[in-house]
């Protein structure tokens, strides 16, 4: 422990004054000038329930800073907690977590631009702020191809140089499933829209009255190989199970707890939302098809306006009519959900990115609304199409302002707050039940433009929809217990991301097979620059140089993930060439990467140079 | 159909529980004390009825406080999950030195069906014991355990070293048997470690078992055993830090004291009237 020494300055400042009340204050001021102190702060992370790989690598980065000096400890709270703190209430030192990637590099702005720093959400949660990089992340939105490109190398060597977070890895997805139960689409990653609409029973469970023999054989095999408690019984008749229902784990159970598309700290990838509620477009093969728009086309008067045109018949999950109106209103509302009843806009934090984008929107008729976009390029504007749909009938009324416990100040509508268990909107599934941290119940809407009108070629591939009666998803405490449900025939596939070790166990159990994908998921470290140390860019550096990505990749991921410098690392975006090379040359791991094993007495050096002082212990010293 | 895991899981725990509670009830208890014991039954009922009142009520406001605790706890809780592992450090790591399959089965039947006849038998064999007062002493000692390890569970957040340290700590529990997951989130939050509420009512099953020793000679040797197993396992099996289980054994005593008052304070004033 540091001591609290008083230094010969503090000693003569104490027989030198008086005791009046005012030379207390005085005094105090002295001592704690002289008072130098370890520095120390905690790593907030989620628990290995929620996410081990998280918890290593804070686990990691926690034992890295101890061997420099500095007392870090880890700190893990749940996943809503920590995307509240770090997200809404900015209230925390570091944090390692993921966020999600979406398919245009565009997302770099709100999550970086200083405009963005007194937000919300996943806007600038960081609290940087860099006119450099400003101006580079507004240029790249009115950019394309290769000059766009450029300005996006320019970004990333600016991010990476300044390190406002660190990014450590981007890991591959693996999911489990019953190739004897369901067919999956191919190209599809499982858990996606595309993949619930294309699966496809295998025949031979489509009967009620077979079951138990057909399965108890899979069963019996399954149970022996992981030697568990034996299945011995055939006879339980009391939960029968629906004949046609495609089941899923989860192991996040948040979409139990909360279905509103607005609250940050209960959206993971945005998946669940997408099952739910339409947007005007959707990302297919990387690129922005119409979905509930029948078509759009930039006005031949004013380019910078788009008229989207929805297609017929459009209809909400409680029967109302889906009109221009509504998508208006959605894009004014993400804008300010007070509706302009407070003194201030209350934006939604989800999609601010993409709702920024858009300067105006009014409704040209019932069937047709404009979008009226800033200085933007069409690649980038086309983002704005992907936010959900909402009814202007459901969310109206909740423009109210509220309080809510969690929240520090600032204000809130209940629209950003309200659980939305019963959502209304006009995707392709409807929620039909939750049960808190159970279990959410959807099944296909009828009246989805899907079922009921004649698809062009880029949704050709959902001809048909969706094949099964309703669909699923049960809540598993962990990948482990999600695999025994699969084997055990309770569900027919994990739809959460599986552990290296439930990948194991999965490729270890017959009938199981594994799927594996590129995520859209960026491990990374986060700092709060709104605090010293991590004010200073070459502390922030010099942490950034204790991480040894290859190690982390191959210990904590297991060899499924890209170690990565910049979250545009898999992309095509990502910069190549020497002065590159050089920006990740000045940031390598100080000791050997493939060990992890760090150089000790060099990573003490390098806090040095960054103007860090040590103490005879070893303590790396602050003023406090 | 398959039986669900968490039917099986709940057959196989609640099963191995009772299995070991017959095999008590006829050898420690025997058959002679019950028929005994037969013709006063509904009296002994209404006499400890108080007491077991009092536990179910404890256990129906933790029930509910399972749901809403969590959230409260958020809010006002004191997130001690670092400190703990900064005061004992990687003494969990230690013990799961020793691991073998065979130690780890044996340890996750205690852990599980163990702890449900421990905590079980005494409302058996105390229910028809001639002393009357062991009855209502554990009944008590049970509801103290609660209402304090609830009031705990809000103030203090914590994750156990399996949730804090993975790679180091194995959730051995849980990765030898998944299944069993699915059963014990029914009953415990994941940030609920601090104190072990297995270790607290494990420890006052125990002390009122040794309290019990003219009558149960054997429970009294049998329950400090299998006690301390409980509270072994919940460190080896990675749920608990041995923080934890200290401050659970603390309040198992504490609550056997607790009780030990109120039982008998009301004692003295039924006799005195």
């Amino acid at each position: 422990m540091s001591t609290s020494r008083l230094s010969r300055r503090s000693l003569l400042a104490l027989t030198g004054v008086g005791l009046t009340s005012g030379c207390i204050r005085q005094l105090e001021s002295t001592f704690s000038r002289d008072h130098q102190q370890q520095l120390s702060f905690s790593i907030k992370t989620v628990p290995a329930d929620a996410d081990a790989v998280a918890t290593k690598v804070a686990r990691y980065l926690a034992t890295q800073l101890q061997r420099v000096g500095i007392s870090a400890s880890v700190v893990p709270v749940s996943r809503e907690e920590l995307l509240r703190s770090v997200l809404l209430n900015h209230d925390f030192d570091v944090y390692v977590y993921r966020f999600p990637l979406p398919w245009d590099p565009d997302f770099l702005r709100p999550l970086l631009h200083s405009r963005y720093a007194p937000d919300v959400g996943w806007q600038n949660p960081f609290g940087y702020g860099d006119l450099s990089l400003d101006s580079l992340l507004e240029r790249q939105q009115a950019e394309r191809g290769v000059v766009r490109t450029s300005t996006l190398t320019d970004a990333q060597h600016r991010i990476v140089e300044n390190q406002p977070f660190t990014p450590v890895a981007i890991p591959h997805t693996a999911r489990a499933t019953r190739p004897d139960r369901v067919d999956w689409p191919v190209d599809e990653p499982i858990h996606s829209v595309a993949a619930y609409l294309g699966a496809r029973p295998v025949e031979t469970r489509r009967f009620p009255s077979r079951v138990p023999p057909t399965a108890a054989v899979g069963n019996v095999t399954a149970n022996e190989s992981t030697q568990t408690t034996p299945t011995t019984t055939d006879t339980t008749t009391d939960a029968p199970q629906p004949a046609n229902r495609l089941r899923m784990t989860i192991t996040d159970a948040r979409p139990t707890e909360n279905l509103n598309p607005l609250s940050t700290p209960f959206r993971s990838d945005g998946t669940f939302i997408r099952l739910v509620y339409d947007s005007l477009g959707r990302v297919l093969d990387d690129e922005m098809h119409p979905w509930m728009a029948a078509s759009w086309d930039w006005l031949d008067d004013d380019s910078s306006t788009l008229a989207v045109r929805l297609r017929d018949d459009l209809e909400w999950h409680d029967g109302n009519a889906i009109t221009a109106a509504d998508v208006a209103f959605t894009f004014r509302f993400l804008a300010d959900t007070s509706l302009g009843s407070l003194d201030q806009l209350v934006p939604s934090p989800e999609y601010r990115g993409r709702a920024s984008l858009v300067d105006s929107v009014s409704a040209a008729s019932s069937r047709e609304v404009h979008l009226s976009f800033g200085d933007v390029d069409e690649t980038v504007a086309l983002r704005a199409l992907s936010v959900p749909i909402l009814p202007e009938h459901v969310w109206e009324p909740y423009a109210r302002p509220t309080s809510v416990s969690w929240l520090d100040g600032g204000r809130v509508t209940e629209a950003l707050v309200r659980n939305n268990l019963e959502p209304v909107g006009s995707g392709p599934f409807r929620v039909t039940g939750t049960s808190f941290r159970e279990s959410l119940s959807l099944e296909p809407f009828d009246a989805h433009f899907l079922a009921t009108q004649t698809l062009d070629e880029s949704l050709a591939r959902f001809e048909g929809g969706f094949a099964f009666d309703g669909l699923e998803f049960i809540v598993a405490p962990s990948g482990g217990s999600a695999i025994k449900l699969l084997s055990s025939g309770v569900v027919d596939a994990t739809a959460g991301l599986l552990s290296s070790d439930a990948v194991k166990s999965a490729l270890a159990t017959p009938d199981i097979s594994v799927r594996t994908g590129v995520s859209r998921w960026c491990y990374h470290v986060g700092y709060n620059l709104r605090k010293p140390p991590f004010t200073n860019p070459r502390f922030r550096r010099a942490v950034a140089r204790l991480v040894a990505r290859p190690y982390l990749t191959e210990s904590v991921f297991d060899g499924r993930a890209y170690g990565v410098m910049s979250p545009l690392a898999t992309t095509e975006f990502s910069p190549t060439g020497e002065s590159w090379t050089t920006v990740l040359e000045e940031l390598r791991f100080v000791g050997n990467h493939q060990t992890g094993s760090l150089d000790t007495s060099s990573a003490r050096s390098m806090f040095e140079d960054a103007g860090y002082t040590y103490s005879k212990s070893g303590e790396l010293l602050v003023q406090r | 159909m398959n039986v669900p895991p968490l039917v099986s899981m709940l057959v196989s725990v609640l099963g191995g529980g009772a299995a070991a509670l017959f095999v008590a009830t006829l050898g420690i208890v025997g058959p002679t004390r019950v028929r005994d014991a037969y013709g006063t039954f509904r009296e002994r009922a209404r006499d400890a009825s108080k007491y077991l009142g009092l536990l179910v009520v404890v256990l129906l406001v933790n029930k509910f406080a399972r749901d809403v605790g969590p959230e409260v706890s958020w809010l006002l809780g004191w997130n001690v999950t670092g400190l703990i592992y900064a005061v004992e450090g990687d003494f969990v790591m230690h013990v799961q030195s020793l691991a073998t399959p065979t130690l780890t089965a044996v340890l996750s039947a205690i852990y599980l069906s163990g702890y449900v006849f421990l905590l079980t038998f005494p409302f058996v064999a105390y229910f028809v014991a001639t002393d009357r007062r062991p009855l209502k002493l554990t009944a008590v000692a049970y509801a103290v355990n609660y209402g304090i390890g609830l009031c705990c569970y809000i103030l203090f957040i914590s994750y156990g070293p399996r949730n804090l340290l993975p790679g180091q700590v194995e959730s051995l529990l849980y990765v030898t048997y998944p299944q069993t997951q699915i059963l014990t989130r029914q009953v415990n939050v994941n940030t609920n470690v601090f104190p072990s509420l297995h270790t607290s009512l494990s420890v006052s099953a125990a002390l009122v078992a040794v309290w019990t020793y003219d009558e149960y000679p054997v429970w009294a040797f049998v329950a400090p055993v299998l006690a301390s197993a409980v509270a072994f396992s919940t460190m080896y099996l990675g749920i608990h830090w041995a923080l934890d289980v200290v401050a659970g054994a603390l309040l198992g005593v504490a609550s056997v004291a607790i009780a030990d008052s109120v039982v008998d304070a009301r004692v003295d004033e039924t006799s005195s009237t």
